[in-house]
């Protein structure tokens, strides 16, 4: 690979997220590494393998902290620069806009590539993926559901920063599709 | 704000017209550069859009047919019965070329139909044809569409952007090829259902006969939007930024032109801080 990017991939709930990584772990580890995430809330079903549950994060091995939902979330920098040493791209979800996004651009500069991940969901779409996957708690549901229209509206204040824009809005093979030749074009 | 070269593209209905009407709210240091194309124009086309103007004629043997089609595009086509001579105005698009043929060789006799054929297609390839300036030429739908990159280029010397609605890879590769970072593409996208695609068609006045929806260009538009989108997803690379046309207000559209146009400027002023310190 001759130049190894990291991905920052900003979306909203319901947008597709898992999809995407799910995409990104069958194009297999040669193309790109989910770099995992640690956080302290409790496992869902459908956590993947990129997010590790914990009682507390080790503050220094995860350098890049942020809190969600009453949760906290980590991610380490020196995984990401592991995973670039290695000749391989790098993608991590992240929708902090606040601290996490901008630390990140902060560290890796041009090597990061901001991924706004869409969908035409509706708040009423986000509840009902909520009540899917098993959340109970109603406040959280509610944060969800308003943060799809915070996460919209900073890519509309926003839209010079993103490099790129993922559109979920067909099959999901459409999407891996997107994210393949965007994985490509930086080969 | 830096002068950069942006090229739309985007699926029927997504809001690429009512953009470049908002433009003059984000800038007045641009310029829309009309497309010309061989198909004839719409009630709903704007300024993006201009058909060929140029008279051409042939020599065709006149028939009943042909008469009834003459006096029924009376507007672009005349036809001079003392030198057998039938003239068009503008562009001869793929139907009606189909329906001219079909006028003529209906009524004509087996041998002398070659003949008629070469010069009705030759007719219809001087009619197609471009000013030579047009050199970024694309085809979709058996209609042609042509820009002058030299429109572009003169425009970028005197300090305006131009802005140009481009469905083609092709052309949008090419134009990245030649004009480099300077070339903005630009996706719009709209997340239409079909049935707002057909609300948003009759009232641009795609209704049929009786005044009812015309499912039929309905269709056609539906399918050319999938086509558009597979196009993003195949060629995501090419494209710099999204315009997401959702439930938001026109201010809101414009108000993403602008942060597009606003993050051109900031790259373009690093790279003028790059230069000093270099000296």
């Amino acid at each position: 690979m001759k130049n190894p990017v990291l991905f920052v991939v900003v979306g909203a709930s319901g947008a597709g997220k898992g999809v995407l990584l799910r995409s990104v772990r069958d194009m297999g580890e040669r193309h790109v590494v989910v770099i995992p995430k640690v956080t302290t809330r409790s496992p869902k079903t459908t956590d993947g393998p990129e997010m590790i549950s914990v009682s507390s994060i080790d503050l220094k091995r995860y350098d890049i902290q942020y809190g969600n939902y009453k949760a906290q979330y980590g991610i380490s920098s020196r995984e990401v620069y592991l995973g670039l040493r290695s000749g391989r791209h790098c993608l991590v979800i992240c929708s902090n806009m606040k601290i996490a996004i901008p630390q990140l651009k902060e560290i890796f500069g041009p090597l990061m590539k901001l991924v706004y991940l869409y969908a035409p969901i509706t708040p009423e779409v986000t509840e009902e993926n909520q009540r899917l996957i098993g959340a109970t708690r109603s406040d959280e549901t509610k944060v969800r559901k308003d943060k799809v229209s915070v996460i919209f509206r900073y890519y509309i204040d926003n839209i010079g920063i993103f490099d790129h824009v993922l559109l979920n809005v067909g099959d999901p093979e459409d999407l891996s599709d997107q994210m393949f030749r965007l994985v490509q074009s930086y080969n | 704000m830096a002068r950069r070269l942006y090229l739309i593209t985007g699926a029927p209905g997504s809001g690429k017209s009512t953009l470049l009407r908002l433009l003059p709210e984000v800038t007045d240091q641009f310029q829309i550069v009309p497309k010309v194309t061989t198909r004839r124009r719409r009630k709903d086309d704007g300024p993006e859009i201009r058909s060929i103007e140029h008279t051409n004629s042939a020599v065709i043997p006149g028939t009943h047919s042909l008469a009834e089609f003459v006096a029924s595009h009376q507007l672009v086509y005349k036809y001079d019965y003392a030198t057998s001579t039938l003239s068009v105005q503008g562009p001869l698009p793929h139907e009606e070329l189909k329906a001219i043929k079909k006028a003529v060789i209906d009524e004509i006799d087996g041998e002398k139909r070659p003949d008629i054929l070469r010069a009705i297609e030759a007719l219809a390839r001087r009619a197609n044809s471009f000013p030579s300036k047009y050199d970024l030429i694309y085809e979709q739908y058996n209609v042609r569409y042509g820009l002058a990159s030299s429109d572009l280029i003169s425009l970028l010397c005197r300090g305006i952007s131009p802005v140009a609605i481009v469905n083609d890879i092709r052309i949008l590769r090419d134009i990245k090829a030649v004009f480099g970072q300077q070339a903005c593409c630009i996706y719009i996208y709209a997340p239409l259902q079909a049935h707002e695609l057909a609300a948003l068609q009759t009232a641009r006045g795609a209704v049929n006969a009786s005044g009812g929806i015309d499912f039929e260009q309905t269709m056609r538009r539906t399918e050319k939007a999938k086509v558009i989108l597979r196009r993003y997803i195949e060629n995501i690379e090419v494209f710099d930024h999204v315009i997401i046309n959702g439930r938001q207000t026109p201010t809101e559209l414009a108000h993403q032109a602008r942060g597009i146009m606003n993050a051109a400027a900031d790259s373009f002023h690093e790279l003028v801080v790059t230069e000093d310190l270099a000296e």
